[in-house]
């Protein structure tokens, strides 16, 4: 497999192994495991957003996701979240 | 190859009623309906079964209780997208989960929510009701779980502290013990819905992927509840969890370790199996034993495992894959972005 992709940080595995979910901007398809080590120190927390270079399924960059152009692409997690969620103790 | 070992069902007797997980000898008792007075005074009656579902490097614990009520901890790893845990459903003419739970966003936990969700809402009695540690997570298994929640109707449950889960079965409590009510986010592992189901004189525990520091906190904040006849290792037999402090405030008598055989991250470690040992814990591993059914009739507990195999850990220990835990950039077999791992 040859492209770029999105992605993210799902998990770090005993501090050590960084899980990253690659995704085709409806689901996951694929997943990496690296050395958290091995990548950039920014990128390194869970759920940090990625853009995945992917060569012959060799992973060959590994970058910060840009900013979507426009910001009304649609409700955010966290504004999902937000909207269905609340306390059990507030039943 | 595998040395199988034949195993009888373990069967236990917790020693008296308001001296949980204080049993000692480990018998062939022959499962009879022996029951004791619980501390309300009600006399327990029917089975809760937690079933462990061999999900992998994943977690999926079923809860029945005597009534037939069901609890669903976690759905397993993405890549099954729900369909072990959907299978294993069917198998046990189960169509309808009441109470859904997320201990924590990770993909490996959550990775069979909507698909089970989704079944669940279109071929089966749909859902009761879905709870959850209050972290959204921004990878698109997450998202996908949310709007399968959303397509549905339901509403996201935040637990904490204290919480208990709205169960019919007056018999069973499942009391929250984690996230703490001041989590305010954070770290995922440290945070995950940490369950006490208890049912008569039995208790069992469960606490996702809660690593040393939740497990301290756990035993500072609730000393008193933490003692149980049955603890799910945390973190699927990580060393980051099941400390020595911590089993010594669980002082369980069975472990069941969900990870996968060939775990790529040495789950269970060999710290852990090792501590369990040292405390003569029976330890059953979904990677050797399958499918790990526990069932209790509020006195006694009972361990059915598909497979048969030793379930002393150091026995375990021996017969784990020497290859757990490599680590590399793309190692084979994991690095599949096209989609090729299954």
């Amino acid at each position: 497999m040859d492209g770029t992709f999105t992605g993210a940080v799902d998990r770090v595995v005993d501090d050590t192994t960084a899980v990253i979910l690659v995704e085709d901007g409806s689901e996951a398809v694929g997943q990496v495991t690296v050395p958290v080590s091995e990548l950039p120190a920014a990128l390194r927390g869970e759920g940090s957003r990625l853009l995945l270079r992917v060569s012959d399924d060799e992973l060959v960059s590994v970058e910060p996701e840009p900013e979507p152009e426009q910001a009304d692409e649609g409700e955010s997690i966290r504004e999902k979240f937000d909207r269905l969620s609340r306390r059990l103790s507030e039943e | 190859m595998r040395g199988w070992v034949l195993l009888a069902v373990v069967v236990f007797l917790v020693a008296s009623a308001g001296c949980l997980g204080a049993s000692d000898g480990i018998g062939d008792d022959s499962g009879s309906d022996a029951s004791t007075q619980t501390d309300n005074g009600a006399t327990p009656s029917g089975k809760l079964e937690v079933h462990h579902i061999d999900v992998g490097q994943a977690d999926s614990t079923l809860v029945v209780t005597p009534g037939g009520e069901t609890v669903l901890v976690d759905t397993g790893d993405w890549r099954a997208d729900g369909e072990r845990v959907i299978r294993y459903l069917e198998e046990h003419g189960i169509e309808r989960i009441d109470h859904l739970v997320a201990t924590h966003p990770h993909a490996d936990h959550i990775g069979g929510h909507a698909a089970v969700i989704e079944h669940l809402e279109e071929e089966g009695d749909g859902i009761g009701a879905v709870y959850d540690s209050g972290q959204p997570h921004d990878t698109q298994t997450y998202e996908n779980y949310l709007d399968a929640i959303d397509a549905y109707g339901h509403e996201l449950l935040l637990v904490e502290e204290g919480d208990q889960l709205p169960l019919d079965s007056e018999a069973v409590e499942a009391l929250v013990l984690n996230p703490p009510t001041d989590s305010n986010g954070g770290e995922f592992h440290d945070n995950s819905v940490a369950l006490a189901v208890e049912f008569g004189d039995v208790r069992y525990l469960l606490t996702g992927d809660a690593e040393r520091e939740a497990e301290s906190w756990l035993s500072g904040e609730w000393s008193d509840q933490l003692d149980a006849d049955v603890y799910q290792a945390g973190h699927h037999g990580s060393s980051t969890s099941s400390t020595g402090s911590f089993l010594d405030a669980v002082e369980p008598r069975v472990a069941v370790v969900s990870s996968g055989y060939d775990s790529q991250f040495g789950h269970p470690h060999d710290e852990v199996l090792e501590r369990f040992a040292e405390r003569g814990i029976e330890t059953y591993w979904t990677g050797v034993h399958g499918d790990v059914v526990v069932t209790t009739d509020g006195t006694e507990v009972t361990v059915n495992p598909a497979e048969s195999f030793s379930t002393d850990p150091m026995d375990l220990l021996a017969e784990k894959p020497t290859n757990g835990g490599v680590q590399q950039i793309a190692p084979a077999g994991e690095h599949t972005p096209a989609g090729g791992v299954g």
